[in-house]
């Protein structure tokens, strides 16, 4: 290394040596500590005792492990509809509208805005009694001719796609012949069937059994005051899979809440700009060569549009997953304390574990273990990510 | 080399420039408390309440010729004090909210035992309220093994606030239509009472649809069940916290008590509004409280302290009442078959009667809060910092914090001597002393659970709260109900429940809670197995994880 060289080294780490050492410090160290802390037993006032791998042995019999794991699952179902939101909004945005910076200002504002103050407003949004979304649901989902309209709007529906695929079937008939007619008739037919029963039964006063399960299978069935209606983040009863099924209005929805309030929050936010960014990228030949051979809007976005910004989609996907494993400890501790459920911890997430664990409990070591089983999760989907997903982006 | 030392010393002369813009420029940093040495300031954690600044302002005043200071740390919360008295800092002094907290700072080492200061500023445990003593010292087993940590900061227990106003309006609007309105709450008033009024003051709205008002507020603030349980004559743990009593009958009765408050009765909101955890927006923001003081519940369970937000906000006349007492279910039906009974409270008499004297205390009961104040471990200043704890047991901090209504101060003499005259500032106010001394004589301390298990049973006792006004328990024996004919919303329309589920709700958590605490009980106790085989296997995986990185790694090489 001549002299010259080795001034540049040194040049070169004077800068990075901030960065390095900050790296070093708050990150590198930590997790090393960390690592070796989940071999031990301690509570940071007494002395750390080596316990070998019993929080490791304790972490795969801790049936709260995998309740949490489940529930932090349930939370990330968000994430598909933020990334479907996210790129329509940025659709919409990306066109040549008047005033599209003041759009794209509003739709970016929740993520500028301090999260714990949307939490607050979102709580009192959620007030089962008071809150702005029950009293503006009550009015609609009490209005007698609601499950009229929505079942004459569900058979609207049924008709047209009857209608389309009863001419597919015979197109397909006069290629086929007779076999394939069969096969979609009776297709249609259980369909229909099915589905009409489902919507009549609710209109006519037919008793007896199909009425019994109308009513099971009716999300709005007596709905009739304020009492009805989800108590959303304090809903805690616990009926299983029925309770999604039946009209119980209390069951369940506090994690659902929490899904919706997230999807909100973050459907304008990083994602839509990305998303802006990717479509600014298209190459406009594209779209060019696809009008020539005669493409729709429709057709255009799922050949050229949707292909061309995958590369973005997998990085959202794949930051999306990673943080929403990680997350959800802000929005629990904040609006409901872990609860609500049986054992008060319906919307308790790793994240949130590994909180209660070290400071509530005071078990440093166990939360350590969970942290690096968290660890184990994030990287082996990750992995799967990489290795299944890349496989669908164009490059 | 030049570059480098260019751009350091561009960046320190960034820095400086930065300090001395905040420092003389925009004077962002708050002027020294200890002016420059000549004080010794001593830190004190507690809450926001606005009431802390004029308590700070005049322990600075008193205490101005020994040098001393107190400021405030807005946050008292325990994970808080523990990580940074983990770390050898923290605040010098800090309050404490509840038994549980008292308990798991003892046993973590946090506080520092006071027995010396206080034999030198002539200062006993005897001195204050006597039920609070649990929460201030530790009695050993062997002789000298007695350890003092705390001194109350206040005392308080959970009394009824009723909106009077609303009362009124709803007589007049009864009187009106010509039916009957319950009679205001008396110092010897029941569970059963308390429906019937709290029925009166729920009301809908036109459509019948929505609430405008609620009688009740619910379990609320302060113990809510355990009240309850008390009253009943049971309690939720043993004295020792190693058992959980909350299947008792009592608790039975107590789960069920609430359960219909909100579900049979509907006199109660949601579980959500309920919960003292309703937080945020400072100090007593959005809570329980809240709704009161915005005249949406008639009556609530609170301790004195509420009248701070109520003398700042409420827009109506606000009266205090002990807590309802406890008289049994099967005692209802008799009172409701009855006419003489239920119409005329002064001629209830039997086993649950008001007429004796030995017989109207019975089921009164209410849980003993408050806040206990201790000194850091780690403090520099242990001998300041007891001036603070000093400042706590004298009459002028008392007098301070009973006028503020800060519930009531930590020794029972000087707030006897407060209520025993009018105070001319708060002429309405006099009315409600017979009811908190009531209320104040009628309290048991705090329990808390055992083997460290005490935040998770406490926070399982509020999911049972919230899961009850839910109704998230299925009854213990669907078939049988319970008829309360004279509490329909209208005479002659019968209510119905089912009595075995609160035996349920009472039976399942119970487990629950017994599971926790064998949980904790055997995280107490130390692991027996041999670790040195594990040290073995730990050095193989971090072994086989190093080689596996570099064959990875070889292999990424080659592969480019």
């Amino acid at each position: 290394m001549t002299r010259r060289q080795r001034l540049d080294l040194i040049r070169a780490l004077g800068f990075l040596a901030p960065n390095l050492a900050g790296f070093l410090l708050f990150t590198s160290l930590p997790v090393f500590f960390s690592l070796a802390l989940s071999f031990f037993q301690w509570d940071t006032f007494s002395a750390p005792r080596f316990v070998g791998f019993d929080n490791f042995a304790r972490l795969l019999g801790d049936p709260k492990l995998w309740f949490y794991l489940y529930n932090t699952l349930f939370l990330m179902m968000g994430l598909p509809l933020t990334i479907a939101g996210s790129l329509f909004l940025a659709v919409v945005l990306s066109q040549k509208l008047r005033g599209i910076v003041l759009y794209r200002t509003i739709f970016y504002l929740p993520t500028v805005t301090n999260g714990v103050a949307l939490f607050l407003l979102w709580k009192w949004l959620y007030n089962p009694k008071y809150g702005l979304i029950n009293s503006l649901l009550l009015p609609v989902l009490t209005w007698p001719q609601l499950s009229l309209v929505v079942r004459l709007t569900l058979l609207a529906g049924l008709a047209g796609w009857a209608w389309h695929h009863g001419r597919q079937a015979l197109a397909h008939w006069q290629e086929q012949g007779q076999r394939g007619l069969v096969l979609h008739a009776s297709a249609l037919g259980v369909l229909l069937l099915v589905g009409l029963g489902w919507i009549t039964a609710g209109i006519s006063t037919y008793g007896g059994l199909v009425s019994w399960l109308v009513g099971r299978f009716s999300l709005l069935a007596g709905l009739n005051t304020i009492d009805d209606l989800p108590n959303w983040l304090s809903s805690s009863v616990d009926l299983g899979v029925l309770s999604w099924l039946g009209a119980e209005s209390a069951a369940y929805w506090a994690k659902t809440a929490i899904v919706i309030m997230g999807v909100w929050a973050s459907v304008g936010g990083g994602n839509m700009i990305l998303y802006l960014a990717a479509l600014a990228n298209v190459p406009e030949e594209l779209y060019e060569a696809s009008d020539i051979d005669g493409a729709s809007r429709w057709q255009q976005f799922c050949h050229v549009t949707w292909p061309m910004i995958a590369p973005t989609t997998f990085f959202i996907l794949v930051m999306g997953v990673i943080a929403g494993l990680q997350g959800g400890f802000e929005i629990a501790y904040l609006m409901t304390n872990g609860g609500p459920g049986k054992d008060g911890d319906n919307t308790v997430t790793l994240g949130y574990y590994i909180y209660k664990a070290a400071f509530e409990n005071l078990e440093f070591g166990y939360a350590a273990a969970v942290s690096w089983f968290m660890f184990v999760i994030v990287f082996g989907l990750t992995l799967f990510n990489w290795r299944f997903g890349k496989g669908a982006v164009h490059s | 080399m030049r570059d480098l030392f260019l751009a350091l010393v561009v960046l320190a002369l960034l820095l400086a420039g930065w300090f001395a813009l905040n420092r003389w420029i925009l004077q962002v940093y708050p002027a020294d408390p200890s002016e420059g040495g000549r004080y010794t300031v001593i830190r004190w954690a507690s809450d926001p309440n606005p009431a802390r600044n004029e308590q700070i302002a005049l322990f600075n005043r008193l205490y101005e010729d020994r040098r001393v200071r107190v400021v405030l740390d807005p946050s008292a919360e325990v994970q808080k004090i523990l990580t940074q008295a983990a770390a050898g800092g923290g605040p010098d002094v800090f309050d404490i909210y509840s038994y549980s907290s008292f308990a798991l700072y003892v046993s973590k080492g946090v506080l520092l035992p006071i027995d010396d200061y206080m034999g030198q500023a002539n200062l006993s445990v005897d001195d204050f309220w006597p039920q609070r003593r649990n929460a201030l010292a530790i009695q050993g087993e062997g002789p000298g093994q007695h350890r003092t940590y705390c001194v109350p900061n206040n005392v308080t227990t959970s009394v009824t606030f009723f909106n009077r106003s609303l009362y009124d309006v709803v007589a007049r609007e009864r009187r009106t239509l010509g039916m009957e309105m319950p009679s205001l709450p008396w110092n010897h008033w029941t569970w059963w009472d308390y429906v019937r009024l709290c029925q009166a003051l729920t009301r809908k709205n036109l459509e019948g649809r929505r609430y405008e008002t609620f009688g009740s507020g619910g379990a609320g603030f302060g113990g809510g069940l355990s009240d309850f349980i008390y009253q009943a004559g049971g309690s939720l743990l043993s004295a020792d916290g190693a058992q959980v009593l909350l299947d008792s009958p009592a608790g039975q009765e107590a789960c069920q008590y609430l359960y219909d408050l909100a579900n049979t009765f509907h006199v109660a909101p949601a579980a959500e509004d309920q919960s003292a955890q309703t937080g945020g927006g400072g100090w007593g923001g959005q809570s329980i409280l809240g709704l009161f003081t915005a005249g949406k519940l008639g009556s609530i369970f609170i301790g004195r302290w509420g009248l701070i937000k109520v003398r700042r906000e409420a827009r109506f006349t606000v009266e205090i009442y002990p807590l309802p007492r406890y008289v049994p279910y099967s005692e209802w039906e008799r009172w409701m078959r009855d006419p003489q009974i239920s119409g005329d409270p002064s001629r209830r008499d039997g086993s649950w009667g008001e007429l004796s004297a030995e017989t109207r205390n019975r089921g009164k009961a209410a849980e003993l809060g408050g806040r206990v104040t201790g000194i850091n471990i780690n403090t520099r200043h242990p001998e300041e910092a007891f001036y603070f704890l000093e400042y706590l047991s004298s009459p002028d901090y008392n007098n301070l914090l009973t006028k503020d209504a800060d519930a009531f101060g930590s020794r029972r003499e000087f707030s006897l001597a407060y209520f025993s005259r009018p105070d001319p500032a708060f002429p309405e106010e006099d009315q409600h002393r017979p009811a908190l001394l009531e209320a104040m004589e009628h309290t048991r301390p705090e329990r808390a659970a055992a083997y460290g298990a005490a935040f998770e049973i406490a926070r399982l006792q509020n999911t049972l709260t919230t899961n009850l006004v839910n109704a998230a328990y299925q009854p213990a024996d669907p078939g049988r109900t319970f008829t309360y004919q004279f509490l329909g919303p209208l005479p002659g329309q019968p209510l119905q429940t089912n009595p075995t589920l609160g035996q349920a709700a009472a039976g399942e958590m119970a487990e629950r809670m017994r599971r926790e605490l064998e949980a904790g009980r055997r995280r107490q106790a130390l692991s027996s197995r041999d670790h040195h085989l594990d040290i073995f296997f730990i050095a193989l995986l971090l072994g086989g994880l190093v080689l596996g990185a570099r064959w990875l790694a070889s292999r990424q090489g080659d592969a480019s």
